[in-house]
């Protein structure tokens, strides 16, 4: 059985791996990670949300400055820049990578686990997680210029 | 040969990248039909069985899942139109299900175009 704290680790190793095939697969964005703490002043504009259960339950928010969202969701979808990006879709945009990427990430971390994801949820501004410290963060910049953070909050496990 | 293609996902964004997808593709895609939950899959399949040539679906969908409109293909018989089933977060004993439920392939997301021409390309040369 591995440790949770070694299973925390690697589950943060996995959100990263699929953070990056995201990026390089399907949003062609370059993704540099900083170490916590290290990130510049940012306005984060966008959050998306989604919510796991299994062998580990908890929280995955992933944050975005205005024009990275943008950006993000424009050549996720194939939205040519000069053509109108609805918040709607920008939205829904940030919502299926919330998705894809806790499955993915999930999916690295234990392949024969079974794992609920909830319906994601993406709005302006900030949503705070449920632990305003998270059980562990990545950030860094995308493109070199924007800032992005990803914070996971964990439940305790059932034995802790 | 011109083909129809439909598209079953709750997300906007998915079948937008889909569409895209497919019509960026070399396949011919003359039109591509779209649902948004399982049972709306299900009705739209079941009134354009004749001229489909491929289904495209996620696991998770809200209505019906990817699951039961497999199932629900395999009661009502039709079973000849290839399908594709997507998803992040499927293990092997899904995929397994889902192959003996009727589906031709699997592709996991997230996927690029180059992944999902190459899967297209082998489910349209059976």
């Amino acid at each position: 059985m591995i440790p949770m704290n070694a299973l925390h680790s690697q589950f943060k190793d996995s959100v990263t791996t699929a953070f990056e095939e995201i990026l390089d697969k399907m949003v062609f964005m370059v993704f540099e990670p900083v170490t916590p703490g290290d990130l510049p002043p940012a306005e984060f504009a966008y959050t998306s949300q989604i919510a796991f259960t299994g062998k580990l339950s908890g929280r995955l928010s992933a944050y975005f400055t205005r024009a990275t969202a943008e950006e993000f969701a424009r050549n996720l979808i194939g939205i040519r820049r000069g053509d109108v990006l609805h918040d709607s879709t920008l939205e829904d945009a940030l919502r299926e990578f919330a998705n894809i990427l806790a499955g993915r990430a999930l999916a690295l971390l234990a392949p024969t686990e079974p794992y609920n994801l909830q319906l994601p949820v993406a709005q302006r501004g900030t949503i705070l997680p449920a632990s305003s410290s998270p059980d562990f963060r990545i950030e860094g910049m995308l493109n070199e210029i924007e800032p992005c953070r990803i914070d996971i909050s964990l439940n305790p496990s059932p034995s802790a | 040969m011109s083909r129809t293609i439909a598209v079953i996902d709750d997300s906007t964004t998915i079948r937008s990248i889909l569409r895209k997808a497919v019509m960026m593709s070399d396949i011919d895609a003359k039109e591509v039909l779209e649902a948004d939950n399982g049972l709306d899959g299900l009705d739209l399949i079941k009134r354009t069985k004749e001229k489909l040539n491929l289904v495209i679906m996620d696991l998770k969908m809200p209505k019906m899942d990817g699951i039961a409109l497999l199932n629900e293909l395999k009661n009502a018989g039709i079973q000849s139109i290839p399908i594709l089933v997507l998803s992040s977060t499927a293990d092997q004993q899904i995929q397994e299900k889902c192959k003996n439920l009727g589906a031709t392939a699997f592709l996991k997301k997230p996927f690029s175009h180059e992944d999902f021409k190459t899967v297209l390309d082998r489910i349209l040369a059976r």
